[in-house]
């Protein structure tokens, strides 16, 4: 193997004496995206430039490229394929990896980020120097480098030096680039693998490789002059992750993993993340937590899930100052307490100074008060709460600390922050359940009540006009004239000498103007409507009487002659027009009067005579009439 | 499940479309003080305007059975309530919505037609839960709860028309009358549109007329309290003014 | 469906508004009561026709009750007990909804002897006869837009904190009175708080109710009857009264105070049950 056209070091071993990979992968990859997405922000928050006031900007892209964009894919797979496992899960790995190693189609997810230093002194490869932090970054595991200010050490997020192997975890090969441009807008290419021991030809190799040359013993990095997406142009470093898992290309959860991590950030303004083309800053983060697409927004049923409650509290609510005495200081933090009674389960979201959540905390028996709070310290109390952060900074306890004094006073913190916030619960349970007063039962002990109408009236048909023309509608749902109880007894008063309004009789339309319609002006009639109470209806056998009482109305009263006309009623009180055929049901039709025949038409019964003020008909009936209608008359005259 | 309801209004605003079509119903802006609570609230289908009649009548049936299975349960301030199936709809169904009845993002009409239709006897929430209250209350069944849900289906169009009358808006009316159908067995017949009456009008089934029959004739004719033979007599004679009935007999005489 | 259109029938309608009955009228009042998941409609038929109330005593005719609100209810009714009951969960209060008596043939009904009616049936009414199943009267329309929802105040709570017990139980003036001597017995710290104290409630409820005995009960039996007595003075027993009465307690007596309690409240302990129930699934 030559090593000069090799891009990928790994340095030679006597013998294999680890046969795992890294144990590390394993616990980032539980994490998944969430936990990668939150490893590198985070990293990018550190690397915040002090001097400039300017957000951090974090650029993510997921995204699909080319197999042969990824620079040193032919000795990887040799690498690769060289690989022995010697357990279960080894083998497993190894032959996931070379199942994935040769698709043409690589995803990758990519973090730039900007308004940060990057990394120094790439140009001088492992310097070894504490000033070159490229150096550090690109070949050493497991340490960082040191802020020389103390209180930016102290905000800083990542402490378990630990994070960078997050980006391997996540690749299918455990493979990941690194493009930096420092200050002087020098761009390189670094990048690692994470393999196993191995052995390749007659070589035993460590397991982990670099992308890098070698000069002499020393790796140098190679200058940017790869695919776009590795091209990193201005100052910061840019994170490439080839081969992404499967289980890894989810844009919603990295845009929720950016949220709940670090919605603090963002909304300070420290922090704006984009998401291949969702910008998340100050403006949108609002719009983000209350979008069902990536939140849960029923508050009864956010159980797991806090962030859209930790925004609205940070953003809504006045800081409380809680204090809590440690060793001989006392550390202070500002809470943000929302009540609300909807939220099922309470937590208060623990926030480091830069920005970003440690942890939904769950106060000591209070898991399921209905509240929201959010938890923000100094830079004293960040640093504390850094010592007691566990390794994938999600979570506050004594467990990680070594020394049993540390431990106690870890305790003692901790039971002290609980109590504190109890107190605050305590107090706005108490002010929104007031010990004193009334209980409100209303839910147990009522009365109903039903405030009834008896309706004593009844409706006096109503009619719409409509230019004069025979047209009557439905006045079901009409206002009805009504008329006071007793109606039976006042109708009979009123009978015959009524005023208009109690006739029973209704003139349809206006009076007319005979000259309008030349044509038809002979024909011209007003049309009147006889209330039913007006009407004596009877059917026997084979015929039926009708007669109708218009003495009500003079006007209609004095004619001599008329014609009849009818609408059914149906069971809902709706009238219809011309759903009745006259002709169809009735043979013949004797006018009472005179004992002369009627003639009858399709829909009307003419020739009617009009004695004083009554018609009266005798109507034989055809087989086929419908014995089960009810009608209402009109009269034309 | 506590649903909270819309603020009275909700169906002329089209910023609640806007937000639903985001997924962002949740600023108070949208809800009134008031809340409802429910034990569950399965999906179901909702809409059966569009599809084929084989899917339709699936749709029907899955409808009916998680009905019958939960909001039945609960009482009648809640279950015809509008207010409440429209916030449920929108609260709670979105995605289920979005997957079943994509058409809904992309127009205020679709949206109007399909989550917030006017809950009366043309929205299918409202046919399918009178329709499983009926049958599921029913003391007097001769048929099985499933052959009734069948002849729902299969008598759409004559249910239609039943539960859009308020005097037919019965439980024990409309078990009555789709035994009578069933023992007559004319489902297609009633389908049909008449066509040898032109005076009618244009969408005029024999099934409707029916019913129409039975409207003009109440309450002279109390129909809602007729047994299944008296009930199947007029249904016939109703007929008989559209078509010749002669051949049409009982098939299977089931009686209440 | 409730009638309310005036229309000509075939044959003569005895109601308020048509004439073919010339004096005869038929009128209802409703009243309305709740007993446990029951609504309770009683119907006080105002009916002045003896022809029609002859045929209601014979069976010929039937009083027949339509109610409508979201759809429409018949419930024929059995002529010595004028009211039906309707399960409160299929009965929907909030809204409009409307009740009259229809009555209705049950038989084929001739007229011949009916003399209420006016002089144009004289030659024709021995030829009426209305089939079976048709309506022969209705009456007017009672309507309600919805029921109340009246909550009592029957409770208040007191902190005290030198009480000398952890909690005291006090029939005030207006009021059923809960001492504590510590929040904590209130549940303050707990959020569903209200449903923690459905048990002190019903023991309030409990002592409020004897006492009423004590108060009301006839001397010899030991039984509140309410129909026969008096509305009471005092203002926690006039509450309690009020209470009882809506929803149709007959009487009160040592023996029937759980009963009664489940009938003036709604789910006391079934709710209490569900909050702990509740707690226990969240305190995993």
């Amino acid at each position: 193997m030559n090593a000069a056209d090799n891009q990928w070091q790994f340095s030679k071993i006597p013998n294999i004496e680890e046969s795992n990979f890294n144990k590390i992968l394993e616990r980032f990859y539980s994490l998944g995206v969430a936990g990668l997405t939150r490893e590198n922000i985070q990293n990018s928050l550190d690397g915040r430039l002090t001097e400039l006031d300017e957000p951090v900007v974090v650029k993510i892209q997921l995204g699909k490229v080319n197999r042969q964009a990824i620079p040193g894919m032919g000795s990887i797979v040799q690498r690769i394929n060289s690989l022995e496992g010697r357990n279960g899960y080894t083998k497993e790995t190894i032959s996931h990896m070379k199942a994935s190693m040769m698709s043409e189609e690589v995803r990758y997810i990519s973090f730039e980020d900007s308004n940060t230093r990057g990394l120094t002194g790439a140009k001088y490869g492992q310097s070894n120097s504490k000033e070159h932090t490229w150096g550090i970054y690109a070949y050493n595991k497991g340490v960082h480098f040191e802020e020389k200010d103390e209180s930016f050490e102290a905000s800083r997020g990542g402490s378990h030096g630990v994070g960078k192997i997050a980006s391997n975890a996540a690749s299918d090969v455990h493979m990941m680039f690194f493009a930096n441009c420092d200050a002087e807008g020098e761009q390189h290419l670094g990048g690692t693998i994470q393999l196993i021991e191995h052995k390749l030809g007659d070589h035993y190799y460590r397991s982990t490789g670099y992308f890098a040359k070698l000069e002499g013993s020393k790796f140098m990095p190679f200058e940017n002059q790869y695919d776009k997406i590795f091209e990193k142009t201005t100052r910061g470093l840019k994170i490439v992750i080839p081969f992404l898992r499967d289980s890894f290309y989810r844009e919603d959860e990295v845009i929720r993993s950016v949220c709940d991590s670090f919605f603090v950030s963002i909304m300070e303004k420290k922090l704006v993340v984009h998401v291949n083309d969702l910008v998340i800053d100050a403006d949108s983060i609002d719009a983000i937590v209350t979008d069902s697409q990536y939140y849960v927004q029923e508050i009864e049923a956010m159980k797991k899930v806090f962030t859209p409650l930790y925004v609205k509290t940070y953003k809504n609510q006045q800081p409380r100052l809680i204090e809590i005495p440690h060793a001989n200081t006392v550390f202070q933090f500002n809470l943000y307490f929302n009540y609300d009674e909807r939220i099922p389960k309470g937590r208060v979201g623990i926030i480091r100074t830069i920005g970003m959540k440690i942890e939904d905390f769950t106060v000591k028996n209070n898991a399921t008060k209905p509240f929201n709070a959010v938890l923000i310290g100094g830079i004293d109390e960040d640093s504390y709460l850094k010592s007691l952060e566990n390794e994938s900074h999600t979570k506050i306890s004594s467990d990680d600390l070594k020394d049993p004094a540390l431990t106690k006073l870890a305790k003692k913190f901790i039971s002290n922050l609980n109590k504190e916030i109890v107190k605050v619960i305590d107090e706005e349970m108490r002010s929104h359940n007031p010990v004193d007063g009334k209980i409100n039962t209303s839910d147990l002990l009522y009365t109903m009540e039903l405030d009834f109408k008896e309706n004593l009236s009844q409706s006096f048909g109503t009619v719409k006009i409509k230019n004069g023309k025979n047209i009557v509608t439905s006045d079901e749902d009409n206002k009805a004239e009504t008329t006071p109880a007793k109606v039976k007894r006042k109708k009979r008063e009123n009978d015959g000498a009524g005023k208009p309004k109690e006739s029973g009789i209704r003139r349809k339309g206006k009076a007319r103007d005979k000259g309008e319609d030349e044509s038809a002006a002979e024909d011209q009639k007003d049309e009147y409507k006889i209330n039913p109470y007006r009407v004596e209806r009877l059917l026997l056998h084979d015929q039926e009487f009708i007669q109708l009482n218009l003495t009500g109305s003079p006007e209609v009263a004095k004619a001599k002659k008329c014609n009849l006309k009818f609408n059914i009623i149906d069971g809902m009180g709706k009238e219809y027009i011309g759903e009745f055929n006259m002709k169809e049901n009735y043979s013949d039709i004797i006018d009472k009067n005179t004992s002369n025949p009627c003639v009858i038409e399709s829909d009307v019964i003419k020739n009617v005579s009009i004695k004083n003020g009554i018609v009266h008909l005798q109507l034989a009936l055809k087989p086929k009439y419908n014995r089960s209608l009810k009608f209402i008359y009109y009269v034309e005259v | 499940m506590k649903i909270r309801l819309l603020k009275e209004g909700y169906k002329k605003d089209e910023l609640l479309y806007t937000a639903f079509k985001n997924g962002e119903v949740v600023d108070d802006l949208f809800f009134s003080e008031e809340t409802m609570e429910i034990e569950e609230a399965p999906d179901f289908p909702i809409y059966m305007g569009k599809g084929s009649e084989i899917q339709k009548k699936a749709d029907f049936l899955a409808a009916f059975q998680a009905i019958a299975s939960s909001y039945v349960k609960v009482d009648r301030d809640i279950h015809l309530d509008e207010r409440f199936w429209h916030s449920l709809l929108i609260t709670k169904k979105r995605d289920y919505i979005l997957e079943k009845y994509p058409q809904v993002l992309e127009s205020y009409r679709e949206f109007s037609n399909i989550v917030i239709k006017g809950f009366d006897w043309e929205n299918y929430i409202y046919k399918c839960i009178l329709a499983v209250e009926y049958i599921e209350d029913a003391t007097e069944l001769v048929l099985s709860k499933e052959q009734y849900y069948e002849l729902i289906v299969d008598n759409l169009d004559i249910y239609n028309y039943i539960i859009k009358y308020s005097i037919f808006r019965n439980g024990e009316f409309l078990v009555k009358i789709l035994t009578v159908i069933h023992n007559l067995g004319i489902s297609e017949l009633l389908k049909g549109k008449i066509t040898d009456r032109p005076d009618l009008g244009k969408d005029e089934r024999y099934g409707r007329r029916v019913i129409f029959e039975l409207n003009k004739a109440y309450p002279v004719l109390m129909s809602p309290l007729l047994d299944i033979e008296a009930l199947e007599e007029e249904f016939l004679k109703a007929l008989g003014n559209y078509c010749d009935v002669s051949g049409i007999e009982s098939q299977n005489k089931v009686v209440l | 469906m409730i009638y309310k259109k005036d229309a000509n029938f075939p044959y003569p309608i005895l109601s308020s508004t048509t004439l073919a009955y010339e004096e005869s009228d038929f009128t209802i009042k409703v009243s309305f009561e709740e007993d446990g998941d029951l609504y309770r409609f009683k119907i006080m038929p105002q009916l002045t026709s003896a022809f029609v109330e002859a045929l209601l005593n014979s069976g010929d005719a039937q009083y027949l009750l339509v109610i409508q609100s979201k759809d429409t209810k018949f419930f024929p009714l059995d002529p010595h007990s004028l009211q039906v009951e309707i399960a409160k969960n299929r009965m929907s209060l909030s809204n409009r909804t409307s009740i009259q008596i229809h009555i209705v043939a049950k038989s084929e009904i001739r007229f011949d002897n009916n003399d209420e009616l006016n002089s144009f049936y004289d030659e024709l009414k021995h030829s009426i006869i209305v089939p079976k199943f048709s309506m022969i009267g209705f009456s007017n329309i009672v309507t309600f837009e919805g029921g109340m929802k009246n909550p009592l105040d029957l409770f208040e709570k007191r902190l005290n904190p030198n009480l000398s017990s952890a909690i005291k139980f006090e029939l005030g003036t207006e009021c059923i009175i809960l001492h504590f001597q510590d929040e904590e017995i209130q549940f303050q710290s707990m959020s569903k708080a209200s449903a923690f104290m459905n048990p002190y409630l019903y023991t309030g409820l409990r002592m409020a109710l004897e006492r009423f005995i004590s108060n009301y009960a006839d001397e010899d039996d030991d039984v509140v009857e309410f129909s026969q007595m008096t509305q009471p003075e005092d203002l926690l027993d006039f509450k309690l009264y009020n209470l009882m009465t809506s929803k149709a307690v007959e009487e009160l007596h040592v023996d029937n105070i759980d009963e009664v309690i489940g009938r003036i409240s709604h789910q006391i302990i079934e709710k209490y049950v569900k909050a702990v129930k509740e707690l226990a699934v969240h305190e995993d």
